[in-house]
């Protein structure tokens, strides 16, 4: 009997411990199946984004590279070319991954823009040399901000729009040393040069077929009404007027000596001088959402040490001095409002008692710039988008 | 006759060793079940988000902020989904109601929502714990909801996600519990962010 009994409990243990196993041994092998079919299709996806890098590598290396080319890696290839769809470059990269039955692919699409021109008042800031001269607790730039040459922190200042530099920081690391800076939108060094461009020819030429060229020293006055008046000695009678409105006029007037310049604008102008631009006093939009002012010197783009900036300065405009800087003429004694966007060769004396320096977020747009606004072309392509397939996988 | 008793006593007792034994195993078994579909569950509604979240700002103009709505449970964000250069789809993630799940015992349990554009939310998951945090470029957390005039500066995201079993395990003593899974990706942040 007991005999009996313990075969029955033996093999009733026999079935419940199978089926246990059975059950144990299924959830296993699933796991196993699901942590293999991740890793395979992560490997995949991976192997095509290594594919997108290594073709950034050698778009950035030589941008007349095209592709296709395939590479070998583990159990898998991967394809990366360039193709130009017309408003820009399409970088593909798609990964073949073989795993046991079938064969995933993956797909990373990198968008570039097309080498075009890119106005300089897409930077609220930007310099060539920033000479020995700090960014301190109290300095804020709103937009994007670049130089060519190191940029050197002691503080806290706070930049808004992204902020890179073509050779590195100093101190190099931000939020070690003295370099607390509060980058908004990022930070990058190291990053390929803006080149300047030689001379600021068309605005010159733009103004001579067009617009109005000066062979001397000239005074301008704009006027709200949308008036300007040229006048060839300081406080001295008009010898030409201008309707800044005019369709058929082309928004360019400069000269081949220096340009003085105050008032308001009413309409699009760009004022050009083969040696200096000097602001005499306030300068500003009739209208901030319509109204837009280039400053285009070959040198210097002055605050002028006259009666009427001695209690301040306001000037709307996008300032650009080819080899020299954006400076007060002696001292500003009042406080100094900018809007707008300041390009220079070396970063000029800060003035006024105190500086509110706004960037005219109109400018983002590349396409709305001053009429014969100096612009500059990237070295490398500039990446748009980039996009990733992603799949879910279907798990038992 | 006393063999006949000793039998009865000891196979009584072995039989009440092997009914204890198939009600642990089974409890066991559908404990190690419960959790790896609880995993499953997870891993899916994961890596539709991960997914999707690493093509945000795809499309759009680098002066465009990505993220348009940014709370403690729940997201807005724009991008092209499918690469093909069209118009950015705007695509939200958000937790629905407990109410939504009531016909599981579990009472913590609620759907994952997803919303492309203006279309109906469409449940991609089930989860009990759905939490963003936003960071700055610097590491800086913003703080949720994240004000408008911050959307811009949101550069990564740290999302933590729990989901527990909506059916629950019985144990031996009566009770039953939630076999649970947790996920934290603390760095997701878009490559269309560093343009």
């Amino acid at each position: 009997m007991v005999g009996k009994v313990a075969l029955f409990m033996t093999v009733g243990f026999g079935i419940l411990l199978l089926s246990l196993g059975v059950n144990l041994n299924n959830d296993a092998t699933q796991a196993v199946t699901n942590m293999a079919a991740y890793s395979e299709s992560t490997e995949s996806h991976e192997l095509a984004v290594s594919g997108a890098n290594l073709g950034l590598a050698l778009v950035y290396s030589d941008s007349s590279w095209r592709g296709p080319i395939t590479k070998a890696f583990g159990q898998g290839t991967f394809t990366v070319g360039i193709v130009d769809n017309g408003v820009g470059l399409t970088m593909n990269s798609v990964s073949t991954y073989h795993v046991s039955g079938s064969t995933l692919h993956d797909t990373v699409r990198v968008g570039f823009a097309k080498i075009a021109l890119n106005s300089f008042t897409l930077f609220a800031w930007m310099t060539n040399f920033e000479g020995n001269t700090f960014w301190v607790t109290g300095d804020t730039v709103w937009g994007r901000m670049h130089s060519n040459g190191n940029i050197h922190i002691s503080g806290k200042p706070v930049f808004y729009g992204k902020a890179t530099t073509s050779k590195r920081f100093d101190p190099p690391r931000p939020g070690t040393g003295v370099n607390r800076a509060i980058f908004k939108s990022g930070y990058e060094s190291g990053i390929a040069p803006i080149t300047f461009p030689v001379t600021i020819a068309d605005i010159l030429g733009g103004a001579t077929s067009g617009g109005h060229m000066y062979a001397s020293e000239i005074w301008i006055q704009l006027d709200a009404t949308g008036r300007a008046y040229i006048s060839t000695s300081s406080g001295g009678p008009p010898v030409d007027s201008l309707d800044v409105t005019d369709p058929s006029f082309n928004g360019a007037i400069a000269s081949s000596g220096r340009v003085n310049v105050q008032g308001v604008l009413n309409g699009k102008l760009t004022i050009g001088s083969a040696t200096d631009v000097r602001v005499t006093g306030d300068l500003t939009y009739h209208d901030r959402t319509a109204d837009l002012l280039g400053l285009v010197a070959q040198n210097n783009v002055h605050i002028g040490n006259t009666a009427d900036n001695a209690d301040g300065v306001n000037l709307d405009a996008c300032v650009f001095a080819l080899t020299g800087s954006f400076s007060a003429e002696g001292t500003v004694n009042g406080p100094f409002h900018f809007f707008g966007s300041v390009v220079q060769n070396s970063r000029g004396a800060p003035f006024g008692t105190s500086r509110s320096i706004r960037y005219d977020d109109r400018l983002t747009d590349n396409n709305f710039r001053p009429p014969f606004y100096p612009g500059y072309y990237r070295k490398t392509f500039k990446v748009q988008s980039w996009w990733e397939n992603y799949r879910v996988l279907s798990m038992n | 006759m006393i063999d006949i008793i000793i039998s009865v006593i000891f196979g009584g007792m072995l039989f009440i060793c092997m009914m204890n034994a198939g009600d642990v195993a089974y409890e066991n078994r559908q404990e190690a079940h419960s959790t790896m579909m609880v995993q499953e569950e997870l891993t899916s509604a994961i890596q539709l988000l991960e997914g999707e979240f690493r093509n945000a700002g795809c499309g759009l103009a680098p002066s465009k902020p990505t993220v348009v709505n940014a709370d403690t449970s729940s997201i807005t964000f724009l991008g092209d989904l499918d690469g093909s250069g069209g118009p950015p789809d705007t695509i939200s993630y958000f937790v629905g109601s407990t109410d939504d799940m009531s016909s599981t015992p579990n009472e913590l349990d609620r759907p994952l929502y997803r919303r492309i554009n203006s279309g109906s939310p469409m449940a991609v998951g089930v989860l009990t714990i759905l939490q963003f945090r936003y960071f700055t470029v610097s590491g800086e957390e913003i703080e949720s909801p994240v004000p408008l005039d911050r959307l811009p500066e949101i550069k990564t995201i740290e999302v933590s996600v729990e989901s527990q079993s909506p059916g629950g395990v019985q144990t031996e003593g009566g009770k039953t519990f939630f076999p649970a899974s947790m996920w934290q990706q603390t760095r997701l942040s878009s490559r269309n962010s560093n343009r």
